[in-house]
This record gives C-alpha cells, structure tokens and sequence, in this order.
C-alpha cells in the first residue's frame, strides 16, 4: 500500500500540492485526474519519491524518504509522460535498462523478460529497431517495457509492487489505450498496485477501482469513479457543465471505450 | 543517422560485436604502440635495441644510443600518447553522457581551459607558495592546479546549464565558451604579468605537444589518468540509467548526484592530467564516443573501455603523424587533431541541427 498524508509541495515558492491525501491499494488501479496544472504530475514525482516535500508518506509501510534509491526502484516504477533520448539505442537495449537494478543477473531470464515486457506492450519483433525511430506512441510503449520490467513480479518478498504511470496512455490510439489499461488491470489482478494519472475520464471510469480528483493542488473527492464522477463535480473541477452518462443529440456518432470487445 | 543504416544483430543485441571491436582494438594498440617506438627522424631500431635488452649489455656505442632514443625518448612520448588520447575520449565519452548530448567535449565546453588557467597560475605564481607545500607536492603541482582548474571549470559550467535536473544544451555550449573566454582572458593577464623564466615555461607548455615526455611526466600524470579511468567503468550502468533522464536514473535505483560529483571529479581530474603534460588537445573526446557509438552503440560499459583504446590509438597515430611530416621538424599535435576533427565536429553538428535545435 502507498499512503500519503498532508503531502504539499512548493515548487519556486508557490505551494503546487496542498496538504494531499490519497491511499493506493495493492490489487487496485488508483487513478489521479484534474485538470491542466492541478498538481497531477508533481502528487505522482513527490510520491516517487524524486522531489523535495511535506507530509508523511509510505510505501508498504517505510517511510518513502528514508529508503535507498536501489530499495526504492525494487518496489516501484516510475512512466514518465515523455522521454526524450539523445544518443541511438535500440528498443532491446532500453528494455534491458530496466533490468539492471541487480535482482535479475540471469542473463537468459532478462533476455526472456525483455521479450515478454515488448509483447505485452504490443511491440513484439521491435528489438532490433532504433527508439529514435519509433513514433511517439511506440516510444511511450517502450518506456512502459521497460518500467514493466523493473518489477516484472508485482509481488516481491510477499509484498506488493507499484507501478506509478504518469498519462500512460496520451500518445496511444483507442486500441492500444485498451491494451495498456488492460495491462494495468492485469498487473493489479496479480497482487502487484498501479497508481495512474489519467486525462480520459471513460478509460478512467472503465478501469480505476479508486480515483483521486484534484483541484488546484487539493484532493477534492475521492472514492470509486461512480461516486467521484458527478454532474457537480465535473462543473466544479473542470469548469465544464456536462452530464455524465448523458447521451449526444440523435445522430451524432459518439464513440465509447467501454463498448470496446477485446 | 548513419548509425542506422549499420546492420545490427538478431534483436538489437551488439553485445557481441561490441565485445568483439574491444578485443580489436586491443590488438591494434598494442600494434600502434610497437609502431610508434619503431618510427621517428632517427633509423634508431626497436629490434637491435630488444636484443640488446634482451642480452643484457649495448653490443656497441650505435646500440647504446639506439637504446636511449628508443628507451627514454620514444617509449615515454608513445605511453604518454596512448593514456592522454585515453583520457580525452574517454572524458569526452562521460561528459557527454552526463550531459546527455553529444556535443559535450571538455575541450569545447571550457573544462580544458580551465584546466589551462590552473597550469598557468600554477607556472607563475606558484613561486609565491610556501615551500614546504610545494616540497610536499613536488612534481605533482602543476597536474593538482590543472585539476582544481578544471573541476572548477566544470562544476561552475554544470550549475549554469542545470535547471531542476534537466541540462540545457544551448545554454551549456554557450557557458562553455563563456568560461573558455574568461579562462584565456585571466591566462593572458598572467602571461602579461610573467617575467622572462615563467613565459618561456607558459609558451613550452601550452605548445600542446607531447614532445617533451619524459619518465618523471609519465609517473605523475599516468597514475592520475590510470585512476581516474579505472574509476568511471563503474559509473557505467548509472550514465545508461542517466541517458534516459535524471529522473528516471532516480526511478532506476541510481544514485544520480553521487554518481555526478564522480564523474565530474574523475573528469577533471583526467583532463587536468593530460593537460598538465600536453596542453590542451582538441577534439578526440567529441570524434571517438560518436564513431564509437555508431559501430557498437551507446551503452557505456563498452562505450568507455572502446573509447579509452580508441582515444589513444588516434592521438598516438596523430603522434606520428606530426612528428614525421616534417621531419626532423614537429607539427603541434593539437594542430593535427584540429585539423581532422573540426571537420569531423561540423559533420556531427551539421547531422544533430534538427534535434539539437541550434
């Protein structure tokens, strides 16, 4: 479990997480949302641990700032939203990367990993291709290989794994939105955590257990997404007034992630 | 990128092909180095002075100064060649992926003139130091000045162009001349103000040449540079994670500012070194990462081992070059690494100007 209590972050002085609170279960996909600049980002970098913040916070009950970076990397991974890479590696050599945190010295168990991280994302034979190459939504598929195989096990030592996936699906096409968030679901389903800010509130409402709504800085509700997501709230935290499950005037085509069959 | 037009292995492994290149340049180093003994303005020769060597006495006066030409003259210069070329692109490897840009050359981005300015204060005014500190450190005074220089040089380059964890590039190429500027600004006041003994000792140092090797200059900089080298393989899988981001390389388990203050200090430590004895050399760091990278790719646990070859075959081969050309006469090295890198270097700028943004 990842607990946070009163977390606040002041970035340059200005206070951009204020006094938050949010628990991220094992087994659960625990979605964050706002809007632009709601402090999304920078709830998911204070809770990984990467910036300087207040509060308490843990991970399966240590205190995340007194944990090595090494102890910290065999019990979460972090997707950033973009990577961006200067010199030519190829997709095989940044799986790997993710791989080199010392618990997996088995070569051939790496190399197997590696194969299965890349098929799971749907990049299966992509190996032997330069990343500079991919298009952006490749690219962010390889970053999710390779964050995957840093806790391929979402159980270690009887404790659970967290996935931290900042907007892992923006770049992504409707189909391989589903996979991913399928892949999501799956890693939950096998006792491991997934803490995930998202921006598609259907992908949200479809695969969250918990979701967090932020608003300048502030948790504003929390809960299951069909008691987070209200006419209210999306008036009071977007500024937008829509009805949720509402349905378009006749013969405008609308198209839902939920009706999707995989 | 002329990188991906190379064939590359089953699944993007180059493991292999890596491991095999190493192997070869290992060969070819020990060949360069064979080489470099054998060839000069004297007809001096390695094979009479090995069998001398090898039965003890100079068979006569000829083999005798055969022996000093080979033994305390060329020997010391091919050395120095091979660990100064080693430390220049083997810097020039790390900083560039400290800096997670391909340009960063410590030559270009100001580390080398620091490490300079240090020599030069260290030439001029070291007089004014007391004694006993300047028994105490002897002969290592003026590499220990060239690399308080440098790192000062680089630590200060590095809090310019480093905002929250992420490295501007424009911003650090621009520092860089900015404070190679400043360092030959303050240089030339020393010069100015040097009496006659001082300004020769600047204007035979900063020739940038490996003419003047000897034994007691391989014994005070090899160590350093040894050290230093022997340092970064271990920082090998961190400038991977670091590749991908500072913060990612947190994400990973890397401790990314520790690994930082040893890159930096191993760095200037090695190029303080090199350009204590040869002055500043520039270029090899920039050329032997990138043609590196693209036969065996970025991953630096072979990068910086390839790199350290590499870098010294080239700088012993330009070694040769120069003092050969004009026989008995000698060009600056630093005139022929110039002359075949910035060609190179407007290559790599001309090919990066879409993703660098310059």
């Amino acid at each position: 479990m990842i607990c946070a209590k009163n977390l606040s972050v002041r970035l340059s002085g200005k206070l951009i997480v204020d006094t938050l609170s949010l628990t991220a279960k094992a087994g659960q996909v625990t979605a964050i949302v706002g809007p632009n600049g709601s402090g999304k980002t920078t709830t998911m970098k204070a809770i990984a641990g990467e910036i300087a913040s207040t509060g308490e916070m843990t991970i399966n009950g240590d205190d995340i700032r007194k944990l090595e970076p090494w102890q910290l990397a065999t019990r979460r991974a972090v997707l950033p939203q973009a990577t961006t890479i200067a010199f030519p590696f190829t997709v095989r050599e940044i799986v790997r990367m993710g791989l080199s945190t010392g618990l997996n010295n088995d070569a051939a168990h790496a190399q197997a990993i590696a194969a299965e991280a890349l098929a799971a994302v749907d990049l299966e034979g992509f190996e032997g291709r330069f990343y500079q190459e991919l298009s952006g939504g490749e690219q962010q598929r390889v970053q999710l290989a390779r964050v995957m195989t840093q806790i391929w096990d979402p159980v270690l030592d009887g404790m659970p794994c967290f996935l931290m996936l900042d907007e892992p699906v923006s770049s992504l096409d409707i189909r391989h939105q589903l996979t991913i968030m399928q892949l999501a679901k799956d890693y939950c389903a096998r006792g491991g955590g997934v803490i995930a800010v998202m921006h598609d509130l259907n992908l949200t409402a479809m695969y969250a257990d918990h979701m967090v709504m932020m608003k300048k800085g502030k948790a504003i509700a929390a809960g299951a997404p069909a008691e987070v997501l209200t006419d209210a709230a999306m008036e009071e935290v977007f500024g937008c007034r829509m009805r949720v499950s509402g349905l378009p005037a006749a013969g405008t085509p609308f198209i839902l992630p939920q009706t999707a069959v995989l | 990128m002329t990188a991906h037009r190379l064939r590359l292995g089953a699944g993007g492994d180059r493991t292999g092909r890596a491991r095999l290149v190493i192997a070869a340049l290992a060969v070819l180093t020990l060949l360069v180095l064979l080489l470099s003994t054998a060839t000069g303005a004297s007809d001096a020769s390695v094979v009479d002075v090995a069998l001398s060597l090898v039965s003890g006495e100079p068979s006569s006066v000829l083999s005798q100064r055969d022996r000093i030409i080979v033994i305390d003259i060329r020997l010391p210069r091919a050395l120095l060649g091979l660990l100064i070329g080693a430390a220049l692109a083997v810097s020039g490897a790390v900083m560039q992926g400290l800096f997670r840009n391909p340009l960063a050359d410590p030559g270009l981005i100001g580390i080398s003139s620091g490490a300079a300015l240090g020599a030069v204060l260290m030439i001029v005014l070291g007089g004014a130091l007391p004694a006993a500190l300047l028994g105490l450190v002897g002969p290592f005074a003026l590499p220990l000045a060239a690399f308080a220089g440098g790192l000062a040089a680089t630590l200060l380059l590095y809090r310019i162009a480093t905002l929250h964890g992420q490295t501007s590039v424009a911003t650090m190429l621009l520092a860089g001349l900015a404070i190679a500027a400043l360092a030959s600004a303050v240089t030339g006041v020393l010069i100015y103000v040097a009496d006659d003994r001082q300004l020769r000792d600047v204007t035979f140092w900063s020739l940038g040449s490996l003419a003047g090797s000897t034994w007691p200059k391989v014994l005070t900089a090899g160590p350093v540079i040894l050290l230093s080298l022997a340092v970064l393989p271990f920082l090998a899988r961190g400038l991977n994670a670091i590749t991908l981001g500072e913060a990612t390389a947190f994400h990973m388990g890397v401790k990314v500012q520790k690994l930082k203050n040893i890159a930096v200090v191993s760095v200037a430590a090695a190029i303080g070194a090199s350009v204590a004895v040869s002055g500043g050399i520039a270029f090899v760091g920039i050329v032997v990462p990138h043609i590196l990278r693209m036969i065996i790719g970025p991953d630096h646990r072979y990068l910086l081992p390839a790199a350290a070859l590499l870098g010294g075959i080239l700088l012993l081969a330009a070694d040769m070059f120069a003092r050969t050309i004009v026989a008995p006469a000698e060009l600056p090295i630093g005139i022929v690494t110039a002359l075949a890198g910035a060609p190179f270097f407007l290559w790599v700028l001309l090919r990066h100007r879409a993703s660098t943004g310059l």
